[in-house]
């Protein structure tokens, strides 16, 4: 863990707090100070996780209503039972903790060379993708993002492994911004 | 980008259509016929058999397929105006294709044994976008190809006197005056020059044989024949046994066994002899200005162009027999050329770029490829690994070993445990060695990742090239210190090479991160 990392984790900027024109400096490009996702996104990655969870569990009853069918009120339907619970925790946790930790190691910056994303809580990310080579870039919202007003920035470059990187977690103001800016950039389609 | 597709103001070259040759449908109707293999196979087993239903069935599909051969060549044509290439399919569906005319890169062809006898070649028009060949036209007589390479030359020209790069015929077609805009001041660039880069002789192709793999697919088609038409069936192996002379020495069977073995080989390498003089013969590397072009081929004639600002990565990799004999091989990425698809002459053009050269040429030919490389592998300077990569490479081998060691002593007692301590001296050679070949090393060109033990690959991308940066680090990596930076660049695949350096130092590979990030920042790309 490197101290920059330390220091961005005890004070995130959070671009939900952002004013105009501190919005406006992230979109021009600050180079030292690192962005987190808009805060609301937390809320919007625990209503789709809710959802998600909602038919796991659904599916885990159905599955659990099959074993007591089957073998009764046996040791193998109490085993079905523990494994319910274990479920069931985890996937709380994956509702209500998880999308705050991956909030707290969600970072972007651009600055006047590249756009930089870090993510990551176990496995961790860093990317940079120099401003030229950003082929375009588009800004999506689905039906729960739009509630909450945000965006998906997804920036196309002319690469292979990464042709695709999404920037998720913006305002969608911000993240219009940030597109207009990035495809400033973009002079060409044609890759030499 | 130039204006395209805008009519040209300068006077219009004459149009005339154009129409495949008449061989078109023999060898439409062939293609159709190998895309068909399959029924074919279980017609001809059946057949045999005296079964003849599947004879009906493929002729069923055998019959449509060779009506639509007769009523593409009837209904397909060509033609040059305004700027454009002009493809015309179809009757009631018409399919009209227009390529702008200075979009297109090259006009390669391919050129088999029956194309040649009769005097045509299947014509692949490409353009810097997609992955897939513009158009294909197949066949056109050679007159007809030269006449369609002169014909967009010329337009091409006329529509653009300061057209850049234009990929032109082979010394007999005529030349369009190229300007090149972003060649070296040291290149004379404004007279279409051909210079020989490197042709291969016989000897080299035999080596190279000798060292390859190739011959390896003979096995497969043993195998799958012996599978296929039941040898062993029809083989009787006891018969065989009582041809042998009785009451033979165990050590004198060993010594036939081995012997065969290296007959084997012997014949395995044969065959990858042949395969590189089939394809390879005749190699030829010419540069005309901007465009490296490729020619080889024995039987299969292959012609493929590359615009040398088009090389995205270029991977120069040798095997232990080439190491031995100072052989390498080199194979480069370009944009626009998608993975996967491997047709003969976008191999020619990726995969076997140069399929064998002598150490002492590589460089200077490497050179062809982008005048500024200087290609001095022991001048780069090679960042360590981090300290410890060899431990941790080690303790998982040792660890794995222990895992396969364990599940073979429950398996087997006590004897499965034998797996393990065979496996352990081998794995942890293998994880010795190659941590220790993994090097990394940045250039003022670009960056250099070389690894591999037994195929050592040394790959090279350059700044302006590379289109984004990641440093990754896995809870192990976190827990050593260490960390993986990968380098992504267009059409990564054909090289078999990736920049993805694992185990260094974390803090150095944040560095290059960075360092990189800066340099690719400040050689931007050259669009046009």
């Amino acid at each position: 863990m490197t101290t920059e990392q330390t220091q961005t984790h005890l004070n995130p900027v959070d671009s939900n707090q952002l004013t105009d024109e501190r919005a406006n400096s992230a979109v021009e490009g600050t180079p030292t100070v690192l962005y987190s996702q808009d805060s609301r996104f937390i809320q919007v990655e625990m209503i789709a996780s809710t959802i998600f969870a909602g038919f796991v569990l659904v599916a885990a009853l159905i599955g659990l209503g099959v074993l007591w069918f089957i073998f009764g009120l046996g040791p193998i339907f109490y085993l079905g039972l523990v494994a319910f619970f274990v479920l069931a925790l985890l996937l709380l946790y994956g509702t209500f903790v998880w999308p705050k930790i991956e909030f707290r190691h969600y970072r972007w910056r651009l600055d006047d060379q590249s756009l930089e994303i870090h993510s990551g809580v176990w496995w961790k990310h860093r990317i940079s993708i120099p401003l030229g080579r950003v082929q375009h870039a588009d800004v999506s919202q689905g039906p729960l993002l739009r509630k909450f007003d945000l965006g998906v920035l997804t920036v196309h470059t002319a690469g292979t492994a990464e042709s695709k990187i999404e920037l998720k977690g913006l305002a969608h103001s911000t993240a219009l911004q940030l597109r207009d800016r990035l495809v400033e950039q973009a002079q060409a389609k044609v890759v030499t | 980008m130039s204006a395209s597709g805008l009519p040209p103001v300068v006077e219009e070259p004459v149009e005339r259509l154009h129409r495949l040759h008449w061989s078109s449908l023999l060898f439409d109707a062939l293609s159709q016929i190998r895309s068909l293999v399959v029924p074919a196979i279980f017609a001809l087993l059946g057949a045999a058999r005296g079964d003849s239903f599947w004879i009906y069935i493929s002729l069923i599909f055998l019959g449509p397929a060779l009506l639509y051969s007769v009523f593409r060549y009837a209904t397909l044509s060509f033609r040059i105006s305004h700027g454009q290439l002009v493809i015309k399919q179809g009757l009631i569906f018409r399919n009209v294709r227009s390529v702008p005319v200075e979009r297109i890169q090259n006009i390669d062809f391919v050129q088999n044994l029956l194309h040649r006898a009769l005097g045509v070649a299947e014509v692949r028009v490409e353009t810097a976008a997609g992955s897939e060949p513009e158009a294909t036209l197949r066949v056109l007589s050679l007159e007809q190809v030269e006449r369609l390479r002169s014909e967009v030359f010329e337009s091409r020209h006329a529509a653009e006197p300061r057209a850049f790069n234009v990929g032109v015929s082979d010394g007999v077609g005529l030349e369009a005056g190229s300007f090149s805009e972003e060649s070296s001041a040291t290149q004379a660039a404004n007279s279409p020059t051909t210079s020989l880069v490197l042709q291969i002789p016989l000897s080299w192709l035999i080596y190279a044989g000798l060292a390859s793999n190739r011959g390896t697919i003979l096995i497969g088609v043993v195998a799958g024949s012996i599978y296929e038409f039941k040898l062993f069936k029809r083989l009787d192996i006891e018969k065989f046994a009582d041809w042998l002379p009785q009451n033979l020495d165990h050590w004198f069977l060993a010594g036939v066994v081995a012997l065969g073995f290296l007959v084997l080989l012997l014949i395995l390498r044969m065959v990858s002899v042949a395969w590189y003089i089939l394809r390879f013969s005749n190699y030829r590397l010419e540069r005309r200005n901007d465009d490296l072009r490729v020619s080889c081929g024995l039987t299969t004639k292959v012609q493929a162009t590359v615009p040398r600002r088009r090389v995205q990565f270029i991977s120069v990799h040798r095997n232990l027999l080439m190491r031995f004999w100072r052989l390498a091989s080199v194979r480069i990425e370009t944009a626009g050329s998608g993975a996967g698809h491997d047709d003969a002459s976008k191999s020619v053009s990726s995969r076997w770029f140069i399929p064998v050269v002598t150490e002492d040429r590589l460089a200077e030919v490497l050179r062809e490829i982008r005048p500024d490389l200087v290609w001095n592998e022991n001048e780069f300077q090679f960042k360590p690994m981090a300290a410890r990569a060899v431990t941790r490479r080690v303790r998982f081998a040792v660890l794995v070993s222990l895992v396969f060691a364990a599940v073979g002593f429950f398996v087997w007692k006590p004897w499965g445990a034998l797996v393990g301590a065979i496996l352990l001296p081998i794995l942890v050679l293998a994880a010795i060695l190659s941590t220790r070949a993994l090097q990394y090393a940045r250039t003022e060109q670009g960056v250099v990742f070389r690894s591999g033990v037994l195929i050592r690959k040394t790959s090279m991308t350059f700044f302006e090239k590379i289109q984004s940066i990641e440093f990754q680090q896995s809870p192990l990596d976190r827990r050593w210190g260490m960390a993986k930076l990968s380098v992504d660049t267009a059409a990564a695949g054909p090289a078999e090479h990736k920049i993805e350096v694992p185990l260094l130092d974390a803090s150095l590979a944040m560095n290059e991160q960075v360092e990189i990030k800066q340099l690719a920042a400040m050689h931007q790309p050259v669009y046009r």
